[in-house]
């Protein structure tokens, strides 16, 4: 991803360093790095976050609007997810440079939350064949420490439960055409359920060993990886999306292990980042809280 | 909001609907009840055509019909880079540009998306294939177009692609192999057909505990390599390793199809390279001999 060019020195001090299972931060192979995380400070958007995972940085920022629901399927809503790699994250971003980069992130997005039991689409209809609504994910990147599609979608999720989506009080019908009335209360809203959305582990192999959370170093060490998109449902894990990436191929077996180790990566970070969304919630609640900037 | 290309590539008016929407629209459930269902797990490849070689104008192209999907491939031979380009280094580029053809879907709508996201699975699958360190400095091109779509439209779109780059010339690894199977309501698909594509992806009871889902996935079989494992859906860990075991199963059918025809490709070549020699020789002999007298 981001491009840094390691000397065949430095790539052999990681490899061993994996090797051990003790890694050049000090991590076990199944370790995440530190991660911060503010909800609710974009002004202008129904729902945001800011997810800072070591030196990776991401905010996501939920735009809520009505559309009108796809003919094929006139009972769901619609999500629609836009990435954009700012020139300020790498250089080599600069102009159409990030563009394969964000296709391949909203891609892998849209396909884990396309299942209907991940997201289902059916709560944000509100007449149906008529009135929808549409919500805008966008993801900007600011910084590429390695690991987008983890901090990525972390952050999309948080977003997603930041999001207030207004309540609809009335519908007039009018020469068969809906018009809706939207409550004028800004506190008067609906929330989005995320138990069950997904959340991406990327899992790198490097060596013959595998990673969870790679750094931007370890990913240049690293020839191919697969992203695992995880979501929980009743108390069970489910995959909603796997695809490869990376210049080279995994053996079949090994695609397995990467797989399991997603899995149980993904459990730990679901459990423990509902609970920091709860906790931020139950602190600051729904009060109007003074948004400090996040460029410290 | 769409990406600015969408709008240019998809020429019909934005307001128009398909009639179809006006007739009345099967439950999905009815549609699965009507289905044939696969009595015994077969794992087998569908009616294949493959021509290697379809296309005078470029160095390798290859023309597959796998059931009623039909795909063609060109590939360009390699071509310097530009000296500015950031890109550079010492491995070789890889571009794949994936095209449908208009009427190749029932949905045209759908058609700007799926381009995108084949050409970057493509792109992937093909990558680790390909010996990329033989052409630093330089870009292969590889295009794809889809012009019929009954299913299986990525594997099918690997398979061609891995038989044209031998068509090509191009060195690669292994020949790569690549194919689709589905599970809805806990049957499964081998090769699904569109219908039963569009089907898997909606669900009718959202609190049921069932699974469904479709996995693409690419291999090598001689260096025993997955290049590319696509899934979407909703799957327990232990389906999706099933499913990839059969996909890998059927990768090895369709990879002796490949092999025949390639194999009956350079038969063909050689026999027409001894008949030209044999004609060289024959007209070398009548001249010496008129020479001498």
């Amino acid at each position: 991803m981001a491009n840094i060019s390691l000397s065949e020195a430095e790539k052999t001090f990681i490899l061993h360093g994996v090797e051990e299972d003790f890694r050049c931060d000090g991590r076990s192979r199944r370790d995440y790095r530190p991660m911060e995380l503010e909800t609710d400070l974009v002004s202008n958007a129904s729902g945001s976050a800011r997810l800072r995972l070591a030196n990776t940085d991401v905010l996501v920022g939920i735009k809520t609007e009505i559309d009108k629901p796809n003919y094929l399927t006139p009972d769901q809503g619609k999500i629609e997810f836009f990435v954009d790699c700012s020139a300020n994250a790498a250089p080599e971003f600069e102009g159409r440079g990030g563009e394969e980069l964000a296709l391949e992130l909203a891609d892998t997005l849209t396909n884990a939350y396309e299942s209907p039991k991940a997201f289902d689409l059916k709560t944000l209809c509100i007449l149906p064949g008529q009135q929808c609504w549409k919500l805008f994910v966008d993801i900007l990147i600011l910084e590429c420490g390695g690991n987008l599609f983890d901090a990525v979608s972390l952050a999309a999720k948080a977003a997603l439960f930041n999001t207030k989506i207004p309540r609809v009080t009335a519908a007039l019908m009018d020469a068969g055409e809906a018009e809706l009335l939207i409550s004028d209360d800004p506190y008067d809203c609906t929330r989005i359920q995320i138990e069950n959305l997904p959340i991406l582990v990327t899992v790198c192999k490097i060596g013959d060993s595998c990673v969870v959370d790679p750094s931007a170093e370890e990913e240049e060490c690293s020839i191919a990886s697969a992203v695992v998109g995880v979501s929980k449902r009743n108390g069970k894990n489910y995959i909603s999306n796997v695809h490869t990436i990376g210049e080279g191929s995994l053996h079949k077996d090994t695609m397995h292990n990467c797989i399991l180790l997603g899995l149980s990566a993904a459990e730990n970070l679901n459990n423990e980042l509902v609970k920091a969304l709860k906790l931020e919630e139950s602190r600051v609640g729904s009060k109007h809280r003074n948004t400090i900037g996040f460029l410290k | 909001m769409p990406p600015p290309s969408a709008s240019r590539k998809f020429m019909y008016p934005e307001q128009s609907v398909p009639y179809s929407v006006y007739i009345k629209q099967e439950h999905p459930d009815e549609l699965f009840a009507k289905l044939e269902k696969p009595g015994k797990l077969q794992l087998e490849e569908r009616p294949t055509f493959l021509k290697v070689g379809a296309l005078a104008t470029v160095k390798g192209s290859a023309y597959m019909e796998y059931g009623k999907t039909k795909v063609m491939t060109s590939i360009e031979p390699p071509r310097e880079l530009n000296k500015q380009t950031k890109k550079i280094g010492t491995l070789g580029l890889v571009t794949c540009t994936l095209k449908y053809a208009p009427f190749a879907v029932k949905d045209p709508a759908c058609i700007p998306r799926k381009e995108t996201s084949m050409a970057l699975a493509l792109k992937k699958a093909l990558e680790p294939v390909i010996c990329r360190h033989e052409f630093p400095y330089f870009q292969l091109e590889i295009k794809v177009l889809i012009i019929d779509d009954d299913g299986c439209a990525l594997s099918t779109a690997i398979n061609c692609c891995g038989a044209a780059l031998v068509d090509a010339g191009i060195a690669t690894y292994d020949l790569i192999t690549a194919s689709t199977v589905c599970k809805y309501k806990d049957v499964e698909f081998v090769n699904p057909n569109a219908v039963i594509e569009q089907l898997v992806s909606t669900i009718t009871n959202s609190e049921s505990d069932e699974e469904h889902g479709i996995v693409v996935t690419a291999s090598l079989a001689a260096v025993d390599q997955i290049t590319e494992c696509f899934q979407k859906g909703y799957f327990k860990p232990e389906t999706l390793q099933q499913l990839t075991d059969h996909t890998l199963a059927i990768n090895e059918r369709i990879l002796d199809t490949v092999r025949y025809v390639l194999f009956n490709k350079v038969k063909t070549l050689l026999e027409k390279e001894k008949e030209a020699r044999e004609v060289i020789e024959t007209i070398n002999a009548i001249t010496e001999s008129t020479v001498a007298e």
